[in-house]
């Protein structure tokens, strides 16, 4: 399982790095629009200008290259770790570090271009905002049936998946019932309604203008949002293919490797059509590049290339500047609100898994004190008191006993929480699978499986407790 | 027909935008019965303001230059009144701009020949 998730993400990684390479360092800056985010002007491809822009550009660029290598190397050596949450925290500080590690070398280059264009004396135009008044309006490029259809068949999915966690539509699964099978089949229909959200805010960003003639910046900002509206309707459908493979999946017959290649598959075809549209988007650009006759510098409302900090502009969405889709106007009141709210998501991401890293640092424990038996990890998981009990069932055979996670862990010494368990749902589960045993404990409420951090623990647990359920 | 607006200039944005519809409806960029664009996707592109399109608007509308209906929008008029005559504020103006080039040494023969060549063009 552990081999098959550093896989999954070590697939996942190098892709979204390469992607990034080919975004923020195209191999010829002569030919690129930009260069680190700092508008490209004649004035940098002439005599020594050039030769300095040039060495900024192939030391950075090469900087990147190694980072992206060092971050491969490290993904190939995270494949083979075992321990599911250790790898888990591993993978998230590698991902965090090698995303901001690539563009590292990108801000350096960005503060470099613009003290280069100071020292050339160049200034931007601040304030100034260009507009082409033929436009406005006009290029719109999504069709709304593209969108609509992917999300009613998205819908109808839900309406199955609901169907069959009600027991209307009968089918032979230990998983109805609970409302897994439509919690996630929503959980990505809410997905693809985002993406159809956000496809209609992108396809109303501000048109560029690149030229005087307005039929040259229609066409331009035309082509450019047709790829993108491209780029949406096929993620919607992804997406809905991916919730129908959900739905047969959970449905016929539900595995974790499954589930895992076939998130694999969903994660390998967003990225191909990323891929196809990054392509795409060079392709426009490497065609309108003889045809840019103005140059809107807004250099100085772009952070490092990246972020965009514009007080005296009202609009909230911007066309990102460098890379895929749309970025926010951090200046704008919702913008700021809308930052806080991602630094909060970052920080929660981290704060969980830390947490997950303490619950599988922390052995679990078994306490039989006051007439309760105790499932004590990070806090008490279970009381359950003795006088409830109906039976106790030593397992030794925990190999073969088929456990289900529903919500909870499920990591290679700890299985905590929701369970079905050999076709039973809604069992608790408290135990080390490590140990090869665990207490079976049956409540007129409730079944659960449980262990100490050892087997020994756990069999002396075990002699307690059935000294205890006797004598009451 | 390309707008710019210095945000930082003191002349108000509104008559930065009704200065250059104006000046598009001069040199023919902008058409009589052409339809301009709605006063909230023009803020939204422009990221100003809709009050501030919808001001330079109705003054366009004052001066004869476009008309509204709740219908169709906002759109060139089809005959724009011809007076014939230079305003006293476009007087003003010029004599201002007059004075400032003589003070800056430019030659007469010069700054006519860049009149007739906006003239002709009919573009600034």
């Amino acid at each position: 399982m552990s081999f098959i998730f550093g896989l999954v993400m070590c697939l996942c990684l190098i892709p979204v790095e390469l992607i990034m390479l080919l975004v923020l360092y195209p191999k010829n800056w002569r030919k690129a629009k930009l260069i680190f985010g700092v508008t490209k002007r004649k004035e940098y491809c002439e005599g020594e200008t050039e030769k300095v822009v040039d060495g900024i550009y192939v030391k950075r660029r090469r900087q990147a290259v190694m980072i992206l290598l060092l971050s491969i190397a490290v993904g190939l050596v995270l494949v083979i770790l075992h321990g599911i949450s250790f790898q888990t925290t591993l993978w998230l500080i590698a991902f965090y570090a090698s995303l901001i590690g690539i563009m590292c070398p990108f801000f350096m280059g960005n503060r470099e271009m613009k003290s280069l264009k100071r020292s050339l004396g160049i200034m931007n135009e601040k304030g100034v905002n260009l507009t082409d008044f033929k436009n406005v309006g006009v290029i719109r490029t999504l069709d709304k049936r593209r969108v609509l259809i992917p999300n009613i068949t998205g819908l109808l999915i839900v309406a199955a998946a609901l169907l069959i966690d009600l027991e209307v539509i009968k089918v032979n699964s230990s998983l109805t019932g609970q409302f897994l099978i439509f919690g996630v089949t929503a959980l990505f229909w809410g997905v693809g309604l985002l993406m159809t959200v956000l496809a209609f805010v992108m396809d109303g960003v501000k048109n560029e203008v690149i030229s005087e003639d307005s039929a040259i910046n229609a066409n331009y900002n035309r082509a450019l949002k047709k790829n993108l509206s491209d780029l949406s309707v096929i993620s919607v459908w992804i997406n809905v293919v991916f919730m129908l493979a959900v739905l047969l999946f959970f449905t016929f017959n539900y595995s974790e490797m499954g589930m895992l290649i076939g998130s694999l598959l969903y994660i390998a075809m967003i990225m191909m059509e990323t891929g196809i549209y990054v392509f795409r988007n060079k392709k426009i650009e490497n065609r309108y590049q003889n045809e840019v006759s103005v140059v809107a510098d807004e250099d100085d409302y772009w952070i490092g290339g990246l972020f965009y900090y514009n007080p005296n502009n009202k609009r909230l969405n911007v066309k990102k500047r460098v890379g895929v889709g749309g970025t926010i106007n951090i200046a704008h009141p919702v913008g700021k609100l809308i930052t806080g709210i991602i630094a909060l998501m970052l920080l929660f991401v981290v704060a969980t898994m830390v947490y997950i890293g303490m619950a599988e640092a922390t052995p679990i424990k078994l306490n039989i004190e006051d007439g309760q038996l105790i499932c004590h990890h990070l806090s008490d998981d279970y009381v359950i008191d003795i006088a409830d009990i109906e039976s106790i069932t030593m397992r030794e055979d925990i190999d073969s006993i088929h456990f289900v996670r529903i919500a909870g862990f499920g990591m290679d010494k700890l299985l905590k929480g929701n369970f079905t368990v050999d076709g039973e749902s809604g069992c608790r589960v408290f135990l080390n699978p490590e140990n090869g045993i665990c207490i079976k404990v049956k409540t007129a409420e409730m079944t659960y499986y449980v262990s100490a951090a050892t087997s020994d623990e756990t069999r002396a647990a075990y002699g307690k407790l059935q000294s205890d359920v006797n004598h009451d | 027909m390309i707008i710019r607006i210095d945000e930082l200039s003191d002349v108000p944005i509104y008559m930065q935008l009704r200065n250059q519809i104006v000046m598009g409806i001069s040199s023919g960029e902008l058409k009589s019965g052409e339809k301009l664009p709605t006063v909230r996707d023009l803020a939204l592109e422009m990221g100003i303001n809709t009050m501030t399109v919808s001001k330079a608007y109705q003054l366009l509308k004052t001066e004869g230059y476009i008309m509204t209906d709740r219908k169709n929008g906002a759109r060139i008029r089809n005959e724009i009144k011809k007076e014939a005559t230079v305003s006293d504020a476009n007087k003003a103006e010029l004599k201002r701009i007059v004075s400032e080039t003589r003070i800056s040494g430019v030659e007469k023969q010069e700054f006519i020949d860049l009149v007739n060549s906006y003239w002709e063009g009919g573009t600034i």
